[in-house]
């Protein structure tokens, strides 16, 4: 399936699907891990997650997974989900969008040029 | 334990879809969990107040976005169903659209003429000021202008009491002349309602002093039919009666006051002798209540204001006291009776709509059993199903409503077409914001009535049962049956009661067409003709107008007579008075009897057709320098004269104590005809000439040979203008047309209630034989194993016929009984014909079992005529 016709997304299931590119998350996984990374700008509710989730999985970018962490650190109610290879072309496909979009704003001298390193 | 936390949480989680619950909600509360602890671990309070918050704002945002995705889900599916099955969803939707539409058609009614509020300001504080006569039966009477004044003088309970009166002027201008109907009033009359006008002022208060003040404002309406809507129309002099009067204002569009159509007021003049007589009970008059007064404490002290001129002039106030009727109940209370009635009635039909498409639902939810099953089967709840079938039920509606309001469109233009001319505020009857409100709620109403119970009973499956391959039981249980029956008796008894409804109003029409008027109307044309004051200040000026007016039109061809009439018979205009009767024992002031005043031109009686029972009727002799003679009617005669001939008795209207030269001599004694109303008795009458008692309003009465007004229209008017140009001549109408109005609302409120009544018998016939050849088709298989068995046909279609008729017939019990007390309701429009008429409930008991019988009879015989080998392979 064409990854561009799921683009752009929102920024919910852009940060869902950044934070399973690592691996498999529980749902508090996921949550925790965007505001770990945005340093807390970025939040999603539960709401906004499960219904997200509800949606990525019917979409099939995103799938239940049946791997779990060791017994001491898991709660057996948690459910995890990874990122389906349709769901990380679609991450990449719209990481691209965002790039080419950043440097259409740089050509625009709305930011400044990176700095070239080595 | 749970702590309170996350009881609210879970109290949050059920907004949403009850398949995302079972979906997500442990985890969710589980994340909530983990979240909650942490936040309160590290112990900032502003913190987890915001997390809060955001969480239950968040919580509550997705939630209405699935409860969304979960309907147009649904509405998919619905729409797959219903496209599925055209036939079913066909018939659905224009049953409903005809209930629909018939009951957004009724409403646009009601709203515009008994829910909306006055258009002016503060009307609730609005009231119609009457006098009244108890000793005369008159409960809400004209009032005389001294009356009035004294009013106005003395009360403490009205911030303003305004004075009307009806007339009409002749419009002059570019050689044109056209008749306006207008209003006298008193100066305070639009500042009484609260409305300025759009252009311009109203009246001041020295203007009302002087019969030279001249001055007009002009409605909406003809301001932008004769004035284009110039503004320049103010201060412009216009030729009214043969007299230049100054535009002094223009009203807003929609000021309409008093009914029906006004195109111009003027204001009174007070010092007119033509308003001095305190006896001449002639006006209307509206008034302001004070804030905060009560209509009793108003009544009450204006009680006192009257007994206080009752001492003062006991010879024309004794008797005479105040009523204080609210506005609103002045317009609208004698049409809401039938206005109720006819909503009963089309509420009626939207009932046996409803029942019929449950019927309709219930047979398709046999049929989807399966599907139903599969479902469940497969983790649907039964809430889930119902609401599904809910949605189908809300989009059959909404289509049938779309449809229906289509209907509505065209019914509200027929209605206002067709409605009577007394209708009040007729002019704002429409399809509007509200009305698509009516409609929008009625439409999710009727699909809430007619779904819920057939989406009760279709999500009570047997998985194991439905889903065996060619199961058969398909009729659907007992309690389906039940269901279906139910709703057989409740339609039959509601379409019973509109028939019967519509019976006994139809009855009551036919018997008030037919009741005998006393008079000929075939033939005869009339036309009013109003002579202003003004111009025509002497009697003699007014005699010899009509009596060359006449003596023109008897020289018309094709006129056989003519003659003049205040106040024209079944117009709805009438005049009373009392008299003195000569030689009886004198009665104190206000116990004078009274009569109809009836003041006509010669030849009258022939020209109407009324019979001369004895003596003579009016002809030259009768001058106003001859002797004062009258004619009375039979009733008058028999009232007054029992036993005896009034024939050369003498009679006086200058009451209490007559003149010597007033007293007039009865010459003759009319036959009686119905003047007041033809559902009215006739009352006691006298006729005055008018070459006696001269009166500047008349109508004219030509008898003619066809009875074409439009043919003698024309050359009528012509007469009128070779007199005096500036005279125009009221509406030309046939008799038959003034009699035929007069009796408008009760011929309205009975075409609709039969029409509705036909609405109700068709779908109720369509219901049971929807009902019967449903069961007859489920029960195909049974009734080849009768044949095959050796039973007779005709004992299968009895078998069928009995169980079809069975609720019938309780429907037509319950419905009599139901219609016995609907009868006590409609008695108030009743005439001839008792609320409880044994040959209408039993004629229209008969019809519906007639209609019922047909309807089980036509499905019981096709089954009977299927081959049995057939019959038993069906599936």
């Amino acid at each position: 399936m064409d990854p561009e016709r799921f683009l752009p997304l929102t920024p919910a299931v852009f940060q869902i699907l950044l934070a399973l590119a690592d691996g498999e998350r529980h749902g508090y996984g996921i949550v925790r891990e965007v505001e770990q990374r945005s340093e807390g700008r970025a939040h999603l509710g539960l709401g906004t997650l499960y219904s997200t989730i509800k949606r990525l999985l019917a979409e099939g970018l995103v799938e239940q997974s049946q791997w779990r962490p060791d017994p001491a650190l898991d709660d057996e109610r948690r459910r995890y989900y990874r990122l389906s290879e349709l769901g990380r072309r679609v991450a990449v496909a719209e990481a691209e969008r965002l790039v080419a979009l950043v440097a259409d704003a740089r050509a625009k001298k709305l930011l400044a040029a990176p700095e070239v390193l080595g | 334990m749970k702590g309170w936390p996350e009881w609210l949480f879970a109290g949050l989680l059920k907004l949403y879809p009850s398949e995302f619950q079972q979906e997500y909600a442990d985890e969710m509360v589980q994340v909530f969990r983990e979240q909650h602890r942490e936040l309160s671990r590290q112990g900032r309070g502003a913190l987890l107040v915001r997390w809060w918050m955001s969480t239950a704002f968040d919580l509550g945002v997705t939630a209405v976005k699935e409860q969304m995705q979960m309907l147009l889900q649904d509405v998919r599916y619905g729409l797959r169903m219903l496209a599925g099955s055209p036939g079913f969803t066909v018939v659905a939707v224009l049953t409903l659209a005809l209930a629909i539409g018939a009951n957004t058609a009724i409403f646009s009614v009601v709203s515009a003429v008994l829910l909306r509020s006055l258009p002016y300001a503060e009307p609730e504080r609005l009231v119609q000021v009457w006098e009244t006569a108890p000793r005369h039966d008159l409960k809400v009477g004209s009032i005389s202008v001294p009356n009035y004044l004294d009013w106005r003088e003395q009360n403490r309970v009205f911030d303003r009491i305004a004075l009307y009166g009806q007339t009409a002027f002749s419009l002059s201008s570019n050689g044109q002349t056209e008749r306006l109907v207008g209003s006298i009033v008193s100066a305070n009359f639009f500042e009484t309602f609260g409305t300025s006008p759009l252009l311009g002022r109203g009246f001041r208060s020295q203007e009302e002093k002087s019969a030279d003040s001249r001055v007009a404002v002009i409605s909406y309406g003809l301001w932008q039919r004769r004035f284009e809507g110039s503004p320049a129309v103010l201060g412009r002099t216009v030729t009214l009666d043969s007299r230049p009067y100054t535009i002094i204002g223009v009203m807003p569009p929609g000021f309409q006051f008093p009914q029906g159509d006004r195109d111009i007021w003027v204001p009174f003049a007070f010092d007119s002798e033509h308003f001095q007589k305190r006896g001449s009970h002639s006006h209307q008059a509206v008034a302001r209540l004070k804030p905060g007064m009560s209509l009793v404490q108003a009544t009450e002290q204006m009680d006192t204001v009257a007994r206080a001129l009752a001492r003062q002039y006991p010879d024309t106030n004794t008797g005479r006291g105040v009523a204080l009727v609210p506005l609103y109940e002045e317009l609208v209370g004698d049409i809401r009776p039938a206005l109720l009635v006819l909503t009963g009635a089309v509420a009626a039909v939207l009932l046996i709509a409803c029942a019929n498409v449950a019927n309709l639902l219930l047979a398709r939810a046999v049929a989807r059993r399966k599907e139903f099953a599969l479902r469940v089967a497969l983790g649907a709840s039964r809430a889930r199903i119902v609401r599904q079938l809910l949605t189908e039920s809300a989009l059959l509606s909404l289509f049938g409503g779309a449809c229906g309001l289509a209907l509505a469109y065209f019914g509200v233009r027929l209605l206002v077409a067709f409605s009577p001319a007394a209708l009040p505020r007729a002019q704002g009857i429409a399809v509007d914001g509200p009305v698509l409100a009516f409609t929008v709620a009625v439409a999710f109403a009727t699909a809430f009535l007619f779904g819920l119970a057939p989406a009760l009973q279709a999500t009570h499956v047997d998985c194991n049962e439905a889903l065996k391959d060619g199961s058969r039981t398909a009729t659907g249980g007992r309690a389906r049956h039940r269901l279906r029956n139910l709703l057989v008796v409740a339609e039959v008894a509601l379409a019973l009661m509109l028939l019967v409804g519509a019976g006994l109003l139809g009855q009551s029409l036919w018997r008030l067409q037919s009741v005998d008027p006393g008079l000929n109307p075939k033939n005869v044309l009339t036309a009013g003709i109003y002579l202003p004051v003004v111009k025509y200040r002497e009697e003699r000026q007014i005699v010899d107008f009509f009596d060359r007016l006449l003596a023109r039109i008897r020289a018309l061809p094709g006129v056989s007579s003519a003659s003049g009439i205040f106040t024209l018979p079944l117009s709805g205009s009438c005049s009373d008075g009392t008299f003195i009767i000569e030689g009886r024992p004198p009665v104190g002031p206000g116990q004078e009897p009274s009569a109809g005043y009836l003041i006509v031109g010669p030849d009258y009686l022939q020209t109407m057709g009324i019979p001369l029972l004895r003596g003579r009727a009016f002809d030259e002799r009768d001058r106003a320098t001859s002797r004062k003679v009258a004619l009375i009617n039979e009733t008058m005669a028999q009232k007054f004269w029992p036993g005896e001939d009034p024939v050369g008795r003498r009679i006086s209207i200058d009451t209490p104590r007559p003149a010597p030269e007033s007293w007039i001599e009865i010459v003759g004694i009319a036959k009686d005809a119905r003047t007041l109303a033809l559902n009215k008795p006739v009352r006691p009458e006298m006729y005055f000439p008018y070459s006696q008692l001269a009166w500047p309003f008349l109508t004219l009465v030509i008898r003619t040979e066809t009875g074409d007004p439009a043919a003698l229209g024309k050359a009528l008017r012509e007469q009128v203008k070779a007199i005096d140009a500036d005279q125009a001549l009221g509406e030309v109408q046939t008799m038959e047309a003034v009699i035929a109005e007069s009796i408008e609302q009760q011929r309205f409120n009975a075409l609709l209630l039969v029409l509705f009544a036909a609405v109700a018998l068709v779908l109720t016939g369509v219901g049971i034989y929807g009902v019967m050849a449903y069961s007859v088709t489920q029960r195909t298989h049974e009734i080849g194993i009768r044949l095959a068995l050796g039973a007779e046909r005709g004992s299968i279609v009895r078998l069928v016929v009995g169980q079809g008729m069975a609720p019938a017939a309780a429907g037509v019990a319950i419905g009599l009984v139901a219609a016995a007390a609907l009868g006590q309701l409609l008695a108030s429009l009743l005439f001839g014909v008792s609320a409880i008429d044994p040959p209408t409930f039993i004629g229209v008991a008969a019809v519906l079992l007639g209609v019922a019988f047909l309807a089980c009879f036509l499905p019981a015989r096709r089954a009977t005529r299927v081959d049995p080998m057939v019959a038993l392979r069906y599936e």
